[in-house]
């Protein structure tokens, strides 16, 4: 990542050669970097590390490199939803500036185009610290609802959920209050976020997925991280969160979901399995050699388990969610929608 | 009396009036001298006064006056007093005449007023019903009718010398009419020449044959205010544009139907309207043309209330009439600006400018938003999948057309329908014009049947509208469609145009309706239950073999369905009914005879009395095979149904008998999974964003 292209005057068009970055690369190594980094922030340095790379002349020149490379990152990114939430951020940033421009000046005039294009250069690193500052947001809004002695269900691993619970231990006149964490296969986030926890002196046990119900009645308040939150103010998350709704409803326990503004997404899924996903549990196989199931003994791992077609996410609907704990305050399912038709329309 | 006159209906007094107008003309004839208001002692006191006067003045003008002259005079004056005084007798004696007539009248009119406040007593306690605060059917359709006689009648209802002419309704005439109801027109016909009660015959002879009993009883019992919504009707009649008419004929008729449709057509009319409009003398365009506008709308609502999108596009129209000069004049300021040139837009280019806009407004709020509707939407069509729909809709019909055309994409569509307006049937037509080849098509009575064979992807809908609660309010069935939807987890989702939003709350569907004409639910079931049952697809399928025929109905399509029906079952059905029904009256008669207290009992008990008594027939019935023996219940149950028919069409004289055919039902949010607009997809819950964001 050195050479940057400084032609700036003369042929705007950038040829194949001058591509040396790849998004998906690129977006792997924001992640890489920052731990806290989240994926649709990632997604926007991304892109625009490949816009400052091929430093384009003309606001279509521009639109056209943000949409291919939007394309290859949903493309080869599995578990693209909140990806594709920072994606349709970003675009719809720039289409905004570049239209308003228009119709302020009447005709696009080149310098008000650099002056944008050298503000979204710049400002790269406002989104990030944006994203960790809303953070710290979520994490004010939403211990309000922890009270002491309270027993809080999390599912896997969220950042915002265990800021949220920090905040709520540390500095929120420091509450008492016990975790339960499930361990979120497949992924099994659960296991760090119980370290993070216990570093931080928070009671906190593990329990398996599975045990969630043995115990919910027990348990005060749900909270869950999200991938996205959708248009009809649902949420898109690990695998299992949509099952703790269903519970939690029928047990009447309130069921948060934690999630920063970017990552609200234009999807409108119905069903729980009505996303992207690469593993299919309803594909079957019906016979042939790849059906036959060697017995791997006791000790065989999960995680790498080749007869495991379990999808990463799921959708819970609104209707299982109390309350969404967001950078912009504590919003109902419903005020999602609102929210995205704002930012798409206004 | 004078004050009794003054109290009573304005008719009365208009005729009062006109027969005055004679007498003072003949007064003024005779007489012009004295000032109006005097009594008969004061007129004479009057005439002796100025006698004195005119004696005075001629003896100090013309002293040499001879007595010839003076006799003459006196002769004269006393001719003059003597003319008088027949006047003042003849005056009298015509009072006397008036107030006689008016006490008469008044007479009638109590006697009148009585007998329809009986009657009406009779009939609110006859049909005190659930609906009762909605627009009867009755009332509506009695309306409709002496709207479509008023349109289709050559000779139109106008305002005469003598008053108002109704030819429409001179059989008021008739002496069963109250004369409250327009007792002008028939004063006329009475006391008027022979010429014009000859017209009124020719009228009679014409509008008995458009006017049907119906109208004539309605007119009886709901007197005034339908009368003056006649009057209104016939008056404003001539200055209703004739596309406009057109329109309320074609609404009235449901030739056509639906929210969009029935939109766009108004769009139409009132383009035309608008282009055939010239401003009155006086007058500005903006001004005059609303009020014309609002005759229009008020012809046009009593042939069906409007829809929500014809409101909103009124509500849009009107609006932007009211401000057509002021941002026309500054649109010209702007543009001729440079030039100095301010001058007014002519008429011609205001209207073409309004008409412009309708154009865009039809465009941008209906056809370009069902094209984004259908684009977003058309992820919900599943390729090699399943989609069932109710009724009519426009935009689904788009969808379709789009996944079909465009997208190159195969599913089944399943229609489902009811009765009476089988706007389901249009759809699949329509559908297989465009080549559809797996169509179903099935009465929502076998809704959940279907429900329970067939995997479907999605139910989609169509929508009359969109409370701001989130409740769907659509044609009435929908809500059992998407309940049934729900609890078989299929997500029901709705396509609806932003234009159809509405700020209205409703929680249930009855504070707020539309009732279609009870004996649409009736008239043909009656002559031809035949047809039905080619019409209805497998509508009474339970009733006849259900193993057998289901099972068919499956696979089968439109017209194998039909057919199936017509050959085999349906006439084994008939006849086996026939022979039932003949069976059962015999045994009936000799129920009858035994003891005619059991057989007013409850069908059950009648079923198994006489299986009881009449063990024969039935245990044959009984050995065959049990979906045989269930048809034969069924079938019992159906020719005590057609026993009861006969009460059934006679239904308007049965005081515990109501039909209720509703136009729409709600949906509540909870059974809508979805809302596409053209502002985008959203839950039902956030229907209040759109309203106040996208709405203006």
């Amino acid at each position: 990542m050195s050479e940057v292209n400084t032609s700036t005057n003369g042929d705007s068009l950038s040829s194949s050669s001058e591509q040396k970055y790849n998004s998906k690369q690129l977006y792997l190594q924001f992640l890489s970097q920052d731990p806290d980094l989240t994926m649709p922030i990632a997604a926007i340095e991304s892109l625009i590390q490949i816009l400052k790379t091929h430093n384009p002349t003309t606001s279509a020149e521009m639109i056209n490199i943000i949409n291919g490379s939007i394309k290859e990152l949903t493309e080869n990114i599995p578990n693209s939803i909140s990806l594709r939430a920072g994606c349709d951020i970003f675009y719809r940033f720039v289409i905004k500036h570049l239209t308003s421009n228009d119709s302020n000046n009447k005709s696009i005039s080149t310098t008000s185009f650099e002056s944008f294009k050298n503000h979204l250069f710049d400002n790269g690193q406002l989104f990030i610290d944006r994203s960790k500052l809303s953070r710290f947001k979520i994490a004010e809004y939403g211990s309000q609802f922890i009270k002491d002695g309270d027993i809080i269900l999390i599912h896997g691993y969220s950042r915002s959920v265990i800021q949220l619970l920090l905040h709520a231990k540390l500095k929120d006149s420091k509450k008492r209050f016990k975790v339960l964490i499930s361990e979120g296969r497949p992924t099994n986030g659960g296991i760090l976020t119980l370290k993070k926890l216990r570093d931080n002196d928070i009671y906190s046990n593990l329990i398996t997925d599975t045990a969630i119900n043995s115990i919910l009645h027990k348990v005060d308040k749900v909270f869950v991280g999200a991938e996205g939150v959708t248009e009809s103010g649902g949420c898109i998350n690990l695998i299992g969160t949509s099952t703790i709704g269903i519970l939690a409803k029928e047990k009447h326990i309130p069921f948060y979901v934690v999630a920063e503004s970017h990552k609200f997404v234009r999807m409108f899924p119905l069903m729980p399995n009505d996303l992207p996903m690469e593993q299919d549990p309803l594909n079957f196989i019906s016979s042939g050699a790849d059906s036959k199931v060697e017995f791997l003994g006791e000790e065989a791992t999960f995680l790498e388990n080749k007869y495991l077609t379990t999808p990463l996410l799921d959708f819970t609907k609104y209707e299982y969610i109390t309350a969404i704990v967001t950078d912009l305050g504590i919003k109902t399912p419903s005020a999602i929608s609102e929210e995205l038709m704002n930012m798409w329309y206004d | 009396m004078s004050e009794s006159t003054n109290t009573e209906t304005p008719s009365t007094v208009q005729e009062e009036i006109k027969e005055k107008e004679p007498v003072v003309s003949s007064n003024n004839e005779i007489s012009s001298e004295p000032p109006a208001g005097l009594s008969n002692k004061e007129l004479k006191e009057w005439k002796k006064k100025e006698k004195a006067a005119k004696r005075l003045a001629k003896k100090a003008q013309q002293s040499g006056q001879t007595v010839q002259e003076k006799e003459n005079e006196a002769i004269l004056l006393k001719e003059k007093k003597q003319q008088q005084k027949l006047l003042q007798i003849q005056q009298e004696k015509i009072r006397v005449q008036k107030q006689k007539i008016k006490q008469e009248q008044e007479a009638i009119a109590k006697k009148k007023k009585l007998e329809a406040q009986k009657e009406r007593m009779l009939n609110s306690s006859q049909k005190s019903n659930l609906f009762g605060h909605l627009e009867t059917a009755q009332e509506r359709k009695s309306s409709l009718l002496a709207l479509s006689s008023v349109i289709t009648s050559s000779k139109f209802g106008k305002i005469t010398a003598q008053g108002l002419a109704l030819p429409s309704l001179s059989y008021l005439s008739d002496k069963s009419i109250s004369h409250t109801v327009s007792s002008s027109s028939g004063k006329i016909t009475e006391h008027s020449d022979l010429n014009e009660s000859t017209n009124s015959a020719d009228y009679l002879v014409n509008l008995s044959t458009i006017l049907p009993s119906s109208v004539k009883k309605d007119l009886d019992t709901h007197t005034n205010e339908l009368s003056s919504q006649l009057k209104d009707l016939i008056i404003t009649i001539d200055i209703i544009h004739p596309s406009v008419l057109k329109l309320t004929d074609s609404y009235a008729s449901y030739k056509i139907v639906g929210s969009t449709p029935r939109c766009l057509a108004l769009i139409d009319a009132f383009k035309d309207l608008v282009l055939d409009y010239t401003t009155p003398p006086g007058t500005v365009l903006n001004r005059s043309l609303t009020q014309y506008l609002s005759h229009q709308i008020d012809f046009l609502i009593k042939s069906r209330p409007l829809s929500v999108s014809m409101g909103n596009f009124i509500r849009w129209f009107k609006q932007r009439i009211s401000v057509l000069g002021i941002t026309g004049d500054k649109d010209n300021e702007k543009s001729n600006s440079s030039k100095n040139l301010k001058r007014k837009k002519t008429e011609d280019e205001l209207k073409e400018e309004l008409i412009e806009d309708m154009e865009t407004f039809k465009n941008e709020k209906i056809l370009v938003a069902q094209q984004v509707i259908v684009n977003t939407a058309s992820q919900h069509v599943p390729d090699g999948g399943c989609v069932i729909t109710y009724g009519y809709s426009q935009v689904l019909f788009e969808l379709f057309k789009h996944a079909k055309l465009t997208e190159k994409k195969n599913f089944k569509i399943i229609v489902i329908d009811s009765r009476p307006l089988f706007e389901g049937k249009r759809f699949v037509e329509d559908l297989q014009e465009l080549g559809f080849t797996d169509v179903i098509y099935s009465l929502i009575t076998s809704v959940a049947y279907i429900f329970d064979t067939m995997s479907i992807d999605c139910v989609l809908l169509g929508a009359h509208s969109i409370l701001s609660n989130g409740f769907l309010n659509s044609r009435v069935g929908s809500a059992s469609l998407s309940m049934t939807a729900k609890y078989h987890n299929i997500p029901v989702i709705v396509c609806c145009e932003a234009l159809k939003f509405t700020n209205r709350v409703q929680l249930d569907s009855l504070t707020f309706n539309e009732l279609a004409d009870p004996n649409d639910l009736i008239d043909k079931s009656e002559e031809d239950s035949v047809s039905i049952f080619n019409n209805a697809g497998s509508s009474d399928g339970h009733v006849l073999d259900d193993s057998n025929l289901i099972n068919n109905s499956n696979d089968i399509q439109v017209g194998v369905c039909k057919n199936l029906y017509k050959n085999n079952l349906l006439e084994q059905f008939v006849s086996e009914r026939e022979y039932h029904l003949k069976e059962q009256q015999l045994k009936k008669d000799e129920l009858n005879q035994l003891n005619e207290k059991e057989n007013a009992k409850g069908s059950n008990q009648q079923n198994n009395n006489m299986s009881g008594n009449n063990s024969g027939s039935q245990q044959q019935n009984s050995n065959t095979s049990s979906h045989n023996g269930n048809s034969q219940a069924s079938l019992k149950s159906k020719s005590k149904k057609s026993k009861k028919n006969k009460s059934i069409s006679n239904w308007e004289n049965n005081a515990s008998l109501n039909i209720f055919n509703i136009m729409y039902d709600l949906t509540p949010p909870s059974y809508i999974s979805k809302i596409i607009t053209e502002y985008g997809a959203l839950p039902p819950q956030s229907v209040p964003v759109i309203l106040r964001d996208y709405i203006k």
